[in-house]
């Protein structure tokens, strides 16, 4: 029953920490649904409508989650304004889009085909990338600082003599290397953020690789952590 | 010549004490200190101190034998332990996993071909 409780409230917090973000992904997910729906079901203006709807959807997003970033250094500060103007300048440009049944649809698509090809497309990628890598590093603040709390219970335990078992320790120390791996693989993303350079060296992973290998090393340290507290704490 | 220490031993027992010498000896043997037996004096003060010097030898004594045995880490306040007794620590690690699992990010990249191909078909359409 206990346990119940317990994961119900687990789920719950995830909802109350994130609730925009879950919201939100479902929201791009279902608009872009109805776009694949619409296309082949729909009249051409419709169906474009809707396309325009998710491009808004996007940048609506991508602006609330810049925003929500906290803790930046000066220079990502420039870098995120830089952003959050070209959203503001594609949400005008969507905007300004006149989109009706008696529209020359094609010319409209492959408009906006080539406005996402040559300068949108390009820009949400580093956007994108950009709040993965700093999303990251917010969450290896957590888990440092997790670290640190676990670190002191342990010495605590042990100056009182009541911690004999070594494996405690030993899933600490795992831990600590997890974290130092994953600040490691996050620091490479976070220079690869500033690289200018279009062509790209395809054998050096990307961001989003180093990204997806510092959040599996993250997981697996709070794995260790979950470990821990199974060892020192009681069973009820 | 016999006769004669008779009658004086004889005469010897009709010998009394004096009669104020008989008062004045009964009276010295009455006043004289009488023994008792001995009984404590302790007062409540005394009583309080001398318990709570008994309570703390005893104390001392289950300490010295082992009695921190009993403080382990089931008695150990949770406050003592905020690292791994925190429901946070949960939370943590499910949002980690959401992330990773989830990656409302990521949706961004991955949405890029699925629209890409939505538009060309619609461009194909007409």
């Amino acid at each position: 029953m206990l346990k119940i409780i317990g994961a119900l409230l687990v789920f719950v917090s995830l909802f109350a920490i994130s609730p925009r973000v879950s919201a939100q992904s479902e929201a791009l997910k279902s608009a872009l649904r109805e776009v694949s729906a619409s296309v082949n079901n729909e009249s051409g203006d419709k169906a474009l409508k809707k396309v325009i709807n998710f491009l808004s959807l996007q940048i609506d997003d991508l602006t609330k989650s810049l925003n929500a970033i906290k803790s930046i250094s000066a220079e990502q500060e420039a870098i995120r304004q830089d952003f959050l103007d070209f959203l503001n300048e594609s949400a005008k440009y969507l905007d300004g889009l006149v989109v009706g049944s008696g529209s020359d649809i094609k010319a409209l698509a492959n408009e906006i085909n080539n406005w996402r090809e040559n300068a949108y497309n390009q820009r949400v990628n580093k956007i994108t990338e950009f709040l993965m890598v700093l999303q990251t590093k917010s969450l290896l603040k957590t888990a440092d600082t997790r670290l640190v709390k676990i670190g002191s219970d342990l010495a605590r335990l042990r100056d009182l003599k009541i911690l004999k078992d070594d494996k405690a320790q030993f899933l600490f120390n795992e831990s600590n290397i997890l974290l130092v791996a994953a600040g490691d693989l996050t620091n490479q993303a976070e220079l690869q953020l500033s690289t200018t350079t279009i062509i790209m060296d395809e054998r050096k992973p990307g961001v989003r690789d180093l990204v997806f290998k510092a959040l599996t090393k993250i997981q697996q340290a709070y794995k260790r952590f979950i470990e821990i507290s199974g060892i020192i704490l009681p069973r009820p | 010549m016999e006769d004669r220490i008779i009658k004086i031993l004889q005469s010897l027992k009709l010998i009394k004490p004096d009669e104020g010498f008989v008062s004045r000896s009964r009276n010295t043997v009455l006043n004289s200190p009488q023994n008792t037996r001995w009984v404590p004096n302790l007062n409540f003060l005394e009583t309080l101190k001398f318990s709570a010097a008994l309570t703390l030898a005893s104390a001392l004594l289950f300490v010295f034998l082992g009695g921190l045995a009993y403080f382990n880490v089931k008695n150990a306040s949770p406050m003592l332990l905020s690292g791994v007794n925190d429901n946070d620590l949960k939370v943590e690690e499910a949002n980690v996993d959401f992330q990773i699992q989830l990656g409302e990010v990521t949706y961004h990249l991955d949405s890029e071909k699925e629209l890409g191909a939505q538009i060309e078909e619609l461009i194909k359409n007409y």
